[in-house]
Order: structure tokens, then sequence, then C-alpha cells
């Protein structure tokens, strides 16, 4: 069964459509990639599926549930593309709030991801850096042993030895029944890591295949045809 | 071992032949059991499923096999290995003369190339 | 789940409230120096302080209604209102939160007031009166009791009607707090008519005074919570269906 699945999703805002007539269906076990440049829809579509958004029409199923139910909640691991854990929380006390709130939590993973990545769970979120606060609400989400995880841009804004260590950290989180669906427009540090790739443009699903089908029938990587689909 | 990857082959094919050339090199000697499939995709920094896709093939290719519980092993037998390590070279040869046709030398112009530049290494 | 919810609203609003009651304490103690060694100017500074103090007391709503939009509405909504917890219980956590530390700053700003009194003419008067006649409710602990009701449903009654108007603005795409002002207006609007066209319920007075006031505050008590709860209504509508976090 899926995990995720859009019919006919479609969201306005003031008129204008952020996501259009998308349909799109992600089954268990995949790392999907969501592809597009800034503004093609990629938070819209993410922040749909956890309900803090609500279609204009179409329908959403996620996790066998609609999104916004505290029973999909339980199950969905999200990670937003801002900063949303309260500044005036330590490392420390975020892990403790998550251990409150989900079930899945894996306490043991967090305190040693946060080791890993050298920071002190006493600071605060007020005092950390920007990169710092990233990798914090990460290790958070990823902590989680949850059946789908949605992350939006985890990699923006860190340097590239920590984004090894995030994408190791996705692949050592594997399971063949959770699915992740990463939005980014980094691609070719994402690119080995995806089962298949989504394109985006102007709100609407442009392209939706396997990454090694595409490699073999275009000859070249997924982020060498991101800059041909989308060249300027 | 050192993962490489270019960007226009499929990831599975790539990863295909990594293998099989730590395989014929004695990289991974015959017997040896292998990594769990997530901690070789994890070092390998690529998708769990397709190192599983690329470990099916080597298994079907009889390189590899499975045992239910104990896990995934190097074949015992070394006429296979042999067998595969003769393919590299073979493929590593085409390779080699297909760039040199590109280059405009005939195969005798190549072999007295090769000949001249090995003579100096013995 | 609420238990949690609650722990969290705590561990949130104890440091704002922690100052605020320090404030009050440090402007009731400041106005005992201060009094005595001003003379004429003292009378004045007295007031300037009672009415901060009091300010304080009544800052607790305000920092409710803003602690709802920044934890639900702001940047915060994207991880409470992914947590696995219904509205509802993110509702309540906030309405019992607020009530027990409104309860709490009545308490407080009395503290504060007594001590601003203490050692000024009339200290020994009682600080409910009516002419200097102590007003005792008449020894009645029920009154008392009701009054403590009415204040508790009045706060969250208030309260929600600040949610419910933030909550229905934010689904909006843009200028979200202008069309927040404007759905508080309108709610005001539709209460007082509302409350115009209901039929006044026909009260048997039954000449014993403290009877009929205990019945017109139950009464009052009830259409208080009944406006309040159809505010929970727009506001569990609005946070279910119609979430518009940007």
């Amino acid at each position: 069964m899926a995990v995720l699945e859009y019919r006919e999703v479609t969201k306005l805002y003031g008129g204008v459509a952020a996501l259009d007539g998308v349909d799109l269906t992600i089954e268990p076990g995949r790392i999907v990639g969501l592809l597009g440049p800034n503004g093609c829809g990629k938070s819209t579509f993410l922040k749909l599926a956890c309900g803090l958004l609500a279609p204009t029409a179409g329908e959403i199923e996620i996790c066998g549930g609609r999104p916004g139910q505290p029973a999909t909640h339980a199950q969905v691991s999200f990670l937003p593309e801002r900063m949303a854990v309260p500044v005036w929380m330590t490392a420390a006390q975020l892990v403790d709030f998550y251990q409150d709130f989900y079930g899945d939590f894996r306490r043991d993973v967090a305190l040693q991801m946060l080791s890993d990545l050298h920071i002190d769970p006493a600071l605060r979120v007020r005092e950390m850096s920007k990169g710092t606060r990233e990798k914090v609400q990460l290790i958070l989400a990823m902590s989680r042993a949850a059946l789908l995880y949605l992350l939006d841009e985890p990699i923006g804004g860190v340097d590239p030895a920590t984004r090894d260590y995030i994408l190791s950290t996705i692949i050592a989180n594997y399971n063949p029944e959770a699915s992740v669906i990463v939005s980014t427009h980094l691609i070719a540090d994402v690119e080995k890591l995806l089962d298949e790739v989504v394109f985006l443009q102007n709100g609407q699903v442009i392209l939706h295949d396997e990454v090694d089908h595409l490699r073999e029938s275009r000859g070249m990587s997924v982020d060498a045809l991101f800059r041909e689909v989308f060249k300027c | 071992m050192k993962w490489q990857f270019s960007s226009d082959v499929p990831i599975y094919a790539q990863l295909i032949a990594q293998i099989q050339t730590t395989i014929v090199s004695g990289t991974w000697p015959p017997g040896e059991r292998l990594p769990s499939v997530r901690d070789l995709a994890a070092e390998a920094g690529v998708n769990p499923n397709t190192m599983q896709r690329a470990m099916t093939e080597l298994e079907r290719q009889g390189l590899v096999y499975s045992q239910r519980t104990a896990g995934r092993f190097v074949t015992e037998d070394r006429a296979r290995i042999e067998q595969a390590r003769l393919q590299c070279a073979q493929r590593q040869i085409q390779t080699f003369l297909d760039g040199m046709e590109q280059l405009g030398y005939t195969r005798e112009e190549i072999r007295l190339l090769v000949e001249q530049e090995t003579k100096g290494e013995s | 789940m609420l238990k949690k919810l609650l722990k969290q609203e705590f561990l949130a609003t104890t440091r704002v409230m922690g100052i605020l009651y320090l404030v009050m304490l440090v402007l009731a103690m400041g106005n005992q120096l201060l009094v005595n060694s001003l003379g004429e100017l003292g009378e004045l500074v007295r007031a300037l302080i009672l009415l901060m103090a009091m300010a304080c007391g009544l800052a607790t709503v305000p920092v409710m209604i803003v602690r709802f939009k920044q934890n639900l509405l702001g940047d915060e909504g994207y991880l409470m209102l992914t947590l696995p917890v219904s509205v509802h219980q993110h509702l309540w956590s906030k309405l019992i939160v607020s009530a027990v530390w409104s309860a709490l700053s009545a308490l407080m700003t009395a503290l504060a007031l007594n001590i601003i009194r203490y050692g000024s003419e009339g200290a020994d008067m009682p600080l409910i009166s009516i002419n200097g006649t102590p007003l005792t409710f008449g020894g009645d602990g029920l009154l008392v009791a009701e009054l403590v009701v009415l204040g508790l449903v009045g706060v969250c009654t208030i309260c929600l009607q600040f949610y419910a108007a933030l909550a229905a603005g934010h689904g909006f795409s843009r200028h979200k707090m202008l069309l927040s002002a404007v759905w508080f207006v309108g709610l005001n609007a539709a209460t007082s008519l509302l409350i115009e066209l209901l039929p006044s319920p026909d009260l048997h007075f039954r000449g014993n005074l403290m009877a009929d006031v205990h019945q017109a505050v139950w009464l009052i008590i009830a259409g208080t919570a009944a406006v309040g709860a159809a505010y929970y209504a727009i506001t569990v509508y609005c946070l279910q269906r119609h979430l518009n976090l940007s």
C-alpha cells in the first residue's frame, strides 16, 4: 500500500496555483527526490502532506489516513525548511520534548548524533549558529523511526562534511517499510541516494521516474538532466 | 574500498563493476563475508535499494552467494572468479583499443607502442 | 498527551509570567521606599506605581494571546501542529494554562496592592469597600466561588475570542493580521447582536436578594460559557480545516 498518494491536488494562493492538479503515488521503501527551482511548489507539496495547508481541491492520503490527524502525525516525521523549534529550549530539552510526544523517538540515536556533530546538549537554540540549528532539527526528525520522512531542504545550509554525514544518516536509517521524500535543489549531492525523482515546475509534476532508468535512457545524470530541463 | 561514480552510467551498473574489481583483484578473497547491504550502501553513499539490486545481479553472475542467515559471501569457485577477471581485462582492453582507434592508430601501431612501453618496465 | 502539552505550556510561559510578577513586587516594594522620601510628589508616584502593578496583572491575557499566535500560527506551528496531538488538546492546554495564570495574577495583584497600601492612610480599610463599608459578600462563600468561576470562564471566553479571530484570519493567504482584526470586530458585533435578539430570560425573583444574585451570576456564567463554546468551535474548525501556515 502506498505511503503517500496525491489525487488531483491543487492549492491556490490568492488565485495563483502553487500546486496544480498533482497526481503522485509514493510506495514504501523508497527514497524520493522532490526537485525543482525555487517557488515550484516543493514546500507547498510537503506542507499539504502534513496538514499545515488545506488543499483547494483534490485528495491526499498519507500512511492510510488524512493529513493533519494525530494518528498520521505519529507516523510522519516532518522537517520544515524554517526554524520551528522554540528558541529558548536547549538541545537536551528538545530531545525530552520529542521523546514526550513521539513513541517512535530513539533517544540514544539522537544523543549519539548530537555528540557526533559536536553539539553541546546544554546549548540553547537561541545561542546556536544557523547551521547548528538546522543540524539539531534534522537530528530530531531523523531520530524518529517513522513510516514517512518529509525533509524540506535538509542540507541547504550545512557544510559539505556535515552534508555527507547527514546523507549517510539517511541511508543508515533506511527501513524497507519506510519512505523518505527529500526536497532539494542540490541534486548532485543527493542523486546517488535516490530511488526516484519528481521534477516539479510551476506546481506541476513534469517528470517522475527511477534515477537509474533516467540515467540509462537519457545517458546523463539527473543533475545534468535537471540543468537541461530548467535551463534559464 | 574507494567508491567513485561517473555521472552518465546507471549507478547500479557502476556498483557491479566496482564490486567485480574488488573481488577479482583479491581485495575480497574467495569465501570472504561481505558487509551488509545497508553498511555497503552507507559506505558508498548510495541508495540501499540500488546496492541490493547490484548484489542480486552479482549473485546471478555467480560471483557472490547468500546464505539465509549467515549473510552474503564471495564465491569459493576460483574458476568463476578467474573467468570474471578475464572478462574485466577484456573490457579494459576493448576500452583502450576504442580510445586508440579514435586517435587514428592501427592495430599494428598499437601493438608496437604497447611493446615499447612495457619493455622499459620489465 | 494533554498532560505533556500542559507541561510544555507551563515551561514556556513561566519565564514571561515570572518576570511580570517580579516587576510587580519590585514596584510594590519600591513604592514603600519612594513614597516616604518624596513627600508631596509621593502621592503621584504612588498612583503611577499602582497603575503599573495593576497593568502587570492585566497583562496575563495579552501574554496568553501572543503565546497562542506564536506557538500555533507562527514558525513554531510547524512543530506544534505536526505533533500527534488533536486540535482540541492544543486548545484545552492553552485555556487551562491561561486560567491558572489569570488566577495567580489576580492573587499577585492583590498582594502587590496590599504591599503598596501598607503604611499609607486608610491601610486599615478593607481592600474592597463601598464608602468605607467593607463588601463581605454577606459572608457567602458560595457567591465568592461563583464569582471565581465567572472570572475563569470570562478569561477563557476572552482568550477564545482572540483565538478564533486569529485562527480565522490566518486561514487567508495574505493580510493575516488585518483579517484577524476584521474577524475580531465581526465576532464582537455578531455576539452583541445575538444577545440583543435572544429573548431575555424570564427570571423569577423570589424577593430573596441573595438567591436572586446567585441565579443572576449562574445565568451570566452560562451565557459567557455558551459564547466561549461558539468561539471554540470556530477556532477548532479553522485550525483543522483551513490551516494556511505561510
